[in-house]
């Protein structure tokens, strides 16, 4: 019974309790908790969120449309879940398995991504028309808007978390006196 | 006594405790309450809305 509590699985969230207690008590020194690092993890997120339509907008080929995407979506999945992790996947974990402290930066970071995400819709709209204004076969739309928009809005408290937290002090991480 | 033992009495993440210490982080009235009861202390030797050790206008005026 307790094992299944531990693998219990968070649906709306997308995250198992046992990963969430081991991102949080992981001790080990990692680069990926520098903020330098998880800046450029944003960077290079918001690049990918930003090719895809560009990539249906601007690229002809349909072979070299379809390699490029894979390449964008591949990434973008890929550097989702390593965003998650560098945050110790705080920005899509329940209450319950956190304090009030962290409780208080995620839901501060939902805020500013909501704000983020309002303002993101628009250029997203602008290559919807754009694309529909084309001979344009349903998956392009998909591809191009559908999902980078939805792949920001599944990251985007982790992309502001990612941005705004301070590196890890040594000393912290090893939770010493 | 470890940041991490105290986490662990008091439930929170062990940089928790780090944000406190370095007075980066303001608790909740239930957390300080907490805080004080692991210490065996009132919360007001804990916890200051002066910087600790700096006389307060209340002292000054006694």
């Amino acid at each position: 019974m307790g094992t299944e509590r531990e693998k219990r699985f968070y649906w709306v969230e997308g995250v198992t309790r046992d990963e969430v207690v081991k991102s949080l008590s992981d001790q080990r020194p990692t680069r990926l908790r520098e903020r330098g690092v998880r800046r450029a993890l944003v960077v290079v997120y918001s690049g990918l969120v930003v090719l895809l339509p560009a990539i249906e907008v601007l690229i002809q080929g349909r072979k070299v449309r379809s390699y490029l995407e894979i390449f964008a979506l591949a990434g973008l999945v890929l550097l989702y879940f390593v965003l998650r992790r560098s945050v110790r996947h705080i920005g899509d974990t329940p209450d319950e398995l956190l304090d009030e402290r962290l409780i208080s930066l995620r839901n501060a970071a939902y805020l500013i991504a909501y704000r983020w995400l309002a303002a993101a819709v628009l250029p997203f709209m602008v290559v919807f028309y754009r694309l529909g204004g084309q001979e344009t076969q349903g998956a392009q739309l998909v591809s191009g808007v559908v999902v980078p928009l939805m792949m920001l809005a599944a990251a985007l408290p982790s992309v502001v978390l990612a941005w705004q937290l301070p590196s890890e002090r040594l000393e912290e991480v090893a939770g010493k006196e | 006594m470890t940041r991490q033992e105290l986490a662990d009495a008091l439930g929170v993440h062990y940089q928790t405790i780090g944000y406190l210490e370095r007075g980066e982080y303001s608790p909740s009235l239930l957390l300080a309450l907490r805080i004080a009861k692991v210490f065996d202390r009132r919360v007001e030797e804990i916890f200051s809305i002066t910087p600790l050790g700096e006389a307060s206008p209340e002292r000054e005026e006694r």
